[in-house]
């Protein structure tokens, strides 16, 4: 069953892709036109979020289905979505949280990146500590006025949309006081201006600024004050696909090294070591899937993003440094390098995954000290 | 090749398995055995040297050896038994059968063997399941198992050595198990050839130099001379052949030492539950707490790699027909020794913050960190380092992505035999 689902998709890439994408990845990686086709494409077919029902443009596979399904498209290291925070981040927000009106509207667009999406979340005050975020959003008259202003945000020079996390509630405790709206970003009040990144980032980084920003009462997401609870459900929703990308990051960051023609003993050892991570967060995504299913309750899934983005990070460096003076002429090892910092900052910081694991795998007590 | 992802959640069947070696595990010999097998061999040690000191000393020495005894009687007070009848308990619940082809007599699968490896080096178990297990799959990889020989303990080693005319030759072997073993299993090496033998104990020409060796009493390691001694049951492989049949045992040493990685960390995260300092719980601190978060994932790491190793082993132990040129055996070596050498590394490594942990209780001898420590380093000493291993998996898989450039659209792609060497240069021998 599986394995006739897998094979399908499998001629689905075989008809989509260049003949000559496996070669030639590092250029089609930045093709923009064939990511974005890719998507409209693959969404079409049901391809993209195989596990949703039919009449939202999936399959209705199963979970290890849709899985096998992604796993195949990490091997062949399909196009990177556009605007990946769309189908992963919002799509499934607004689809466990959305009214009828807001999925009807909202929902195929994002999936099939026709309409692209930001995150609101990360402020100047607020990064890993995002419930003391201070933007505020004051019913007046079934309409939020929005005032603050949100940074890091991935893309919002681009995206149609804002996931926008405010403060409905300032005399509610931390957590409880804050919802999400969605925000159109072509409104009056809003100022977006991209920031520059280190290196070539593959997507744009910015911060927005919302001057008395007229949002209607109806682009609530979820409960009025229920907010935090959408950031963690859509944070946690695409769980398996945070694993498969940084394993399929890792990978990608290991080729140099794979292919060099010469290598030391010593950086033998350490592509032993990031072979390790590969297969490790591998496995684990696996094994941790494989215990959702049979209804076995494990935490072990927490390490996959600390483990993918450490395995990312120590397999760019790998690479650099195999690469030797190559480093200098080749832009794709440099680059990855510098990309690779970002995973253990983005979506968590290591030190709050850390944080996590110990509190919730370890039943460690509470504390920052 | 497709992994059935629902083995690596150990079904109903393996957890019931698991569940029930913890719990015979904590009745036979663990931590308090473990001390007094140290305490007895220091005290030995102690007496060896007063004999040729002073009887002074001596008096000093038996007093320990009293002491130690005497802990070991609480210990079977306890319902500890001793070793042989741990060792009956072991073999009544059909431990060593596990993975075992059922027409040897045996059942079940790797992963089975695999749980209970992992709940063995978590209780600190020192019966001599481990060693007896890695004799018994290293002879199954070989084709050479004698069911016979689950009934009793056995020894195993892997050694330089040689085979003339079915005669074993090898100095100065350290067998795992090795004292008292009924038979000998060694996997003995040649510059241009190996042989997996098995060798009864008690064989002319298998002489135990040494019982006593250092680092974990608590699970002896004898220092075996071969001169001659016959080979009872006798395989010989070509070098590139011995990797994929060590594979099944590197699983079986990754399980004992996930378990080891498992109960260190267990043990340290329950102090750091209950020790409090400057007026707070000291696994509140992110000092502490991150350490903690860091084994737990290197621990989750290595489990996963061991499972995926043994689900991955060939389905035919014996498969070796074609052996290293074929797909399965050349990616199940890569795998098991990538759980190895994770699962040894954070053996170590879990062991160390255990003892940090704790203190300055942490280096004393009633604390079981050093317990921990000691079977973790006793493994890395025995089977290789763990970087010894992520070189070699590395390289292997460095080869093949020489010769097969879709790396990337597939798992790595099959090595052939012995090749470890780009065509291009000398470099990463």
């Amino acid at each position: 069953m599986t394995a006739g689902v897998v094979a399908e998709f499998g001629a689905f890439l075989d008809d989509f892709l260049p003949r000559d994408y496996a070669e030639n990845y590092q250029r089609y990686r930045r093709d923009v036109a064939l990511r974005r086709e890719y998507q409209a494409a693959a969404f079409d077919e049901g391809w993209l979020i195989p596990e949703w029902g039919r009449d939202e443009g999936g399959r209705n596979l199963d979970g290890p289905q849709a899985l096998a399904v992604k796993l195949l498209g990490a091997q062949r290291r399909v196009p990177r979505l556009l605007n990946i925070q769309g189908a992963g981040v919002a799509a499934p927000a607004i689809r466990a949280f959305g009214t009828p009106e807001q999925r009807e509207r909202l929902l195929r667009p994002a999936a099939r990146g026709d309409e692209w999406w930001a995150l609101g979340m990360s402020e100047p005050g607020a990064g890993s500590d995002l419930a003391s975020l201070r933007t505020t959003a004051t019913l007046v008259d079934d309409v939020f006025i929005v005032n603050g202003q949100k940074v890091w945000t991935t893309q919002a020079d681009e995206a149609r949309w804002c996931t926008l996390y405010v403060r409905t509630d300032p005399e509610a405790p931390r957590h409880r006081g804050i919802s999400c709206l969605i925000l159109d970003l072509s409104t009056p009040g809003v100022t977006v201006r991209p920031i520059r990144t280190a290196g070539p980032a593959i997507e744009s980084f910015c911060e927005v600024f919302l001057d008395d920003v007229r949002v209607p009462r109806e682009s609530l997401l979820g409960p009025l004050n229920g907010g935090w609870g959408v950031a963690v459900a859509s944070l946690e929703h695409e769980r398996d696909m945070i694993w498969i990308n940084t394993w399929l990051e890792t990978n990608r960051a290991l080729d140099p090294a794979l292919r060099a023609p010469e290598i030391t003993d010593a950086q033998l050892v350490k592509l032993g070591r990031s072979l390790a991570d590969a297969e490790g967060l591998r496995l684990t995504g696996l094994r941790t899937a494989a215990q959702r299913w049979a209804g076995i309750s494990s935490p072990a899934w927490l390490t996959l993003k600390l483990l993918g983005s450490e395995s990312v990070q120590r397999a760019a460096l790998l690479s650099l440094e195999v690469a030797g003076p190559q480093a200098l002429v080749d832009p794709a090892i440099f680059d990855e390098r510098l990309e690779s910092l970002g995973a253990t900052i983005y979506g968590g910081t290591s030190e709050i995954q850390r944080d996590i694991i110990a509190e919730r795998a370890l039943g460690l007590p509470k504390g920052r000290s | 090749m497709m992994l059935d992802w629902t083995l690596l959640a150990p079904d109903e069947d393996a957890r019931d398995l698991a569940g029930t070696a913890r719990a015979l595990f904590r009745t036979l010999p663990g931590a308090s055995a473990a001390r007094a097998a140290i305490d007895n061999a220091a005290a030995r040690a102690a007496i060896d040297n007063a004999a040729a000191r002073a009887a002074i000393d001596n008096a000093a020495a038996r007093a320990a050896i009293d002491n130690s005894a005497a802990r070991a009687a609480i210990d079977q007070k306890d319902g500890a038994g001793d070793g042989s009848s741990a060792w009956s308990a072991l073999v009544n619940a059909g431990y060593l059968d596990i993975a075992v082809p059922e027409e040897l007599g045996g059942l079940g699968r790797m992963i089975d063997l695999v749980v209970v490896l992992e709940e063995a080096g978590r209780s600190l178990l020192t019966a001599p399941l481990l060693p007896t297990v890695l004799a018994v799959q290293t002879q199954v990889a070989a084709g050479i198992h004698r069911p016979e020989t689950r009934s009793e303990p056995a020894g195993f080693a892997l050694a330089s050595g040689t085979v003339v005319g079915g005669r074993c030759f090898a100095d100065r072997v350290p067998v795992l198990g090795g004292v008292d073993a009924a038979t000998l299993t060694l996997v003995l090496r040649a510059p241009d050839q190996a042989w997996v033998v098995t060798l009864d104990g008690a064989a002319d020409g298998v002489e135990i130099l040494q019982t006593e060796t250092l680092i974990d009493p608590s699970r002896p390691v004898a220092v075996v001379r071969l001169a001659g001694a016959p080979g009872r049951d006798l395989r010989p492989l070509a070098s590139a052949e011995v990797d994929p049949v060590l594979a099944r045992a590197r699983v079986c040493a990754a399980a004992d030492l996930v378990g080891i990685a498992a109960g260190a960390l267990e043990a340290a995260v329950a102090h750091a539950r209950q020790r409090q300092q400057f007026g707070a719980l000291i696994g509140s601190f992110q000092a502490v707490k991150h350490q903690l978060a860091d084994a737990y994932l290197a621990v989750e790491r290595a489990r996963s790699l061991t499972y995926g190793a043994a689900v991955a082993l060939p389905a035919d132990p014996t498969g070796l027909a074609g052996g290293a040129t074929t797909g399965e055996p050349a990616l199940s070596t890569r795998d098991s020794r990538l759980a190895y050498a994770t699962a040894a590394e954070v053996a170590v490594q879990a062991a160390g913050r255990f003892i940090q942990i704790l203190g300055a209780m942490g280096v004393t001898f009633e604390a079981d960190g050093h317990l921990y420590l000691r079977r973790a380093h006793q493994m890395t000493s025995l089977f290789g380092a763990p970087d010894d291993h992520f070189l070699a998996a590395a390289r292997m898989a460095w080869a093949a992505a020489g010769r097969d450039e879709s790396v990337g659209r597939e798992r790595v792609a099959v090595p052939s035999a012995g090749a470890a060497v780009r065509s291009t240069g000398e470099v990463g021998r």
